[in-house]
């Protein structure tokens, strides 16, 4: 039973979240315009969906590395096959609500994708959270979460710090299945792989006989509000929303660039040349640099995962959660957080950004990206074990 | 490497040291250039502006000078869909290094000579300059038709050139940013904007097709920048340029920012109030109104 | 505890929205206008010119 302080705390916390939201929504659609608040809603629906399905990459992936329980990793391929199928169908063509093509997230191949990843799959074991689920976790009141948040950001800022360095190594430039075979061919091409990688990974799952179904079957008290989600509505959601900001913004849902951003913004305000570097010199970096933070479309959906993951938890109870926080955790979180953010620089985004947007816009470096990064897992789940 | 060579190459960068460390007048005649013409590195910028081109400059130009179209060569740059613009100091690393300016070379920056607008293109080069850290630069005031006039050598052919490495190190003491702008309200902090278009733009009844909207930006006065310059593409002297400013009713502001459409015409102004009145705190805002007015929300006052 | 987690992330709304203040938006990276993203050619500075644009 919940006290009576936990539950006027959750009202407190969710009566601050909606006004918090709403003042943003004043701001973004009054000075800057309507796609944003589009984009900020829609980040609203991501930190709900994140929060209720627990949609962890890293968790699952620590689950199947550890145990074999591979009902996570499946979940995330079948959220992948649905999410190819949908922007397949979709890429290069006009967005319903602007008369705007909305192009993939497609980036270039080589040693800083594969460095990258695999550092970022190892720091997130050590961060206890990816981009979007730290992202979804701080915005839960995990005040642990918001340390590894910091040096996210941290991280992100060096990582483009030596960005040039990274990306003038070897590398085969951009390859998107697109660009070589039609629609029908990539979808097919990707389902095989996924087909494969399903079967691959059920047949070494410890259990006797996999129930697939495990991803569909509702919990106990699975409530749309309140309870713990199914996998599959999370599965559904996260594909749904990250379609919505394709129409909204043009582009597919990523995360990370955000945090680089306020990074540079925080070196620059203290006095650092950021916009010499020659990272804040490419095309849109510096204009976001020298624009408005909210101006940013990354931030903007940041901004709404974090009041979405406010809004759910509060709703269903879980802001008066403890969470126990010593030092062995805060410096896994601060090690971890760094070594996402610089990785996920040199990757050309994190979980979100590179491997659901980048295997869903039919890009390859999304594979790389996924390899990579399940390899620096298996490394990162044995090191986490000093510090949990 | 023996000992005398050690002690030559000393001794040249000493000399050299103390070259560098000699103020830089802002302008130069015809009659200066002639006579330190071994010291310097000639920019000939002539372009379809002046009616030039570097098939003009091949005919006819100030011996051992350099060209390069102010136009087409890559000194402005479309960013962000914004025309005209600063293109970024790696960007201009390389068009400078390529044609052969080396970071200590004093230089000077001929234009053909021919009107306000013509001078506005050296005016633009020489700021260029200056916001990549380069202080050692002058326009020679009149141009290449000024030198033609004072009857000096010409020399024809192509260029000659030996490439370089030229660095840059950003410096944003002349350089406005939009933030900046945004915030410019003179009776309120001091920041006043000059507005250095023909009256007809000011007001907002002739409007650059590249802008979104006609008029000004909230608050700016109108400096012209036909009237800084003579009819023969001069700038005008110190004093005249003071009385214009004076005449304005601004002096008490702490700061100014000059804005065109593209940067271009706001040069002149920038140049004729920093350089040659030697007003401080004038700073040059390169997007202008067709960078203001990308944002539909930023508010354009026009009559 | 709680409160002190509401006030960190209330310092940093707050920062997002002082520099939003701050700096302004120059350039509305979603914004779409059918004719304003077309324009890709070096042209005639200030008032000059109009079709005898040329590209480098």
């Amino acid at each position: 039973m919940m006290s009576s302080i936990s539950v006027k705390l959750n009202k407190v916390t969710l009566i601050y979240g909606i006004l918090v939201s709403i003042i943003f929504c004043y701001i973004l659609f009054s000075t800057i315009g309507d796609r944003h608040l589009y984009v900020f809603l829609i980040g609203i629906g991501l930190g709900i969906s994140l929060y209720h399905a627990s949609f962890g990459f890293t968790g699952g992936w620590r689950k199947f590395i550890e145990k074999r329980d591979s009902q996570f990793l499946r979940s995330q391929l079948i959220m992948l096959a649905l999410a190819v199928i949908v922007f397949t169908i979709f890429i290069n063509s006009k967005s319903f609500i602007y008369d705007a093509k909305m192009i993939g997230a497609v980036s270039p191949i080589g040693v800083s994708v594969i460095v990258g990843s695999f550092i970022f799959g190892f720091a997130m074991q050590l961060g206890g959270g990816c981009g979007s689920g730290t992202l979804f976790t701080a915005g839960s009141g995990n005040l642990k979460m918001i340390v590894t948040l910091v040096f996210f950001i941290f991280g992100s800022l060096i990582g483009s710090y030596h960005f040039d360095f990274w990306t003038q190594l070897p590398s085969l430039g951009s390859i998107s299945l697109l660009n070589s075979y039609t629609k029908i061919q990539t979808i097919l091409l990707q389902l095989g792989l996924i087909s494969i990688l399903y079967l691959f990974i059920s047949k070494l799952d410890f259990a006797k006989k996999i129930n697939h179904f495990d991803i569909t079957n509702l919990k106990t008290h699975s409530n749309l509000i309140r309870g713990e989600w199914p996998l599959i509505w999370g599965v559904v959601s996260l594909v749904f929303f990250n379609f919505l900001m394709l129409q909204a913004a043009g582009h597919p849902w990523s995360v990370t660039f955000a945090f680089g951003l306020w990074g540079a913004k925080i070196a620059s305000a203290i006095g650092f040349n950021v916009e010499t570097w020659s990272y804040w010199q490419l095309s849109y970096p510096s204009i976001a640099l020298e624009n408005s933070v909210l101006a940013d479309p990354t931030t903007v959906s940041n901004i709404g995962i974090i009041l979405g993951a406010l809004i759910a938890s509060s709703l269903s109870g879980g802001i008066s959660r403890i969470s126990n926080i010593n030092k062995k955790l805060i410096l896994a979180g601060v090690i971890g957080g760094f070594l996402m953010g610089y990785g996920a620089r040199l990757a050309f985004g994190c979980n979100i950004g590179a491997l659901f947007s980048g295997i869903a816009s039919g890009s390859l470096h999304g594979w790389v990206w996924f390899l990579f990064a399940f390899l620096g897992s298996i490394i990162g789940v044995k090191f986490r074990k000093f510090f949990y | 490497m023996n000992l005398i060579k050690k002690f030559a190459i000393l001794i040249a960068f000493l000399f050299t040291s103390q070259l560098a460390s000699a103020k830089t007048n802002a302008l130069v005649d015809a009659e200066w250039l002639n006579n330190n013409l071994d010291d310097v590195f000639v920019l000939d910028i002539r372009n379809k502006i002046d009616g030039g081109s570097y098939e003009i400059f091949k005919e006819d130009h100030i011996p051992n000078s350099v060209h390069s179209d102010y136009l087409t060569a890559g000194w402005r740059k479309n960013v962000n869909g914004v025309i005209g613009q600063f293109p970024g100091i790696k960007s201009l690393d390389q068009l400078i290094s390529s044609i052969g300016i080396k970071n200590t070379d004093h230089v000077i920056v001929v234009y053909g000579g021919v009107n306000s607008t013509d001078f506005g293109s050296a005016a633009r080069i020489y700021w260029t300059f200056k916001t990549i850290g380069h202080e050692k630069v002058s326009i020679l005031n009149g141009g290449f038709k000024e030198w033609k006039k004072a009857g000096y050598q010409t020399a024809s052919g192509e260029n000659q050139i030996t490439p370089s490495s030229f660095k840059s190190k950003l410096n944003k003491k002349y350089f406005a940013s939009f933030s900046e702008v945004k915030k410019a309200e003179k009776e309120r902090n001091g920041l006043c904007l000059i507005d250095a278009r023909p009256a007809a733009f000011f007001t907002g009844e002739k409007k650059k097709p590249e802008a979104r909207t006609a008029g000004r930006i909230k608050n700016a006065v109108n400096l012209e920048q036909q009237k800084t310059t003579s009819d023969n593409g001069k700038i005008k002297s110190k004093n005249e340029i003071k009385k214009m400013f004076t005449a304005l009713q601004v002096d008490e502001y702490k700061g100014y920012i000059s804005y065109c459409n593209t940067g271009h015409w706001a040069a002149t102004v920038w140049f004729a109030l920093s350089e040659q009145a030697e007003i401080p705190n004038v700073k040059l805002y390169d997007a202008g109104m067709v960078g203001w007015t990308v944002n539909p929300k930023n508010e354009v006052v026009s009559g | 505890m709680k409160i002190i987690y509401l006030l960190i992330i209330t310092f940093f709304f707050g920062t997002l929205i002082l520099d939003h203040d701050n700096k302004g938006v120059m350039y509305n990276p979603l914004f779409h206008d059918e004719g304003g993203n077309t324009i890709n050619s070096i042209a005639m500075p200030c008032g000059l010119g109009g079709s005898e644009n040329h590209s480098h």
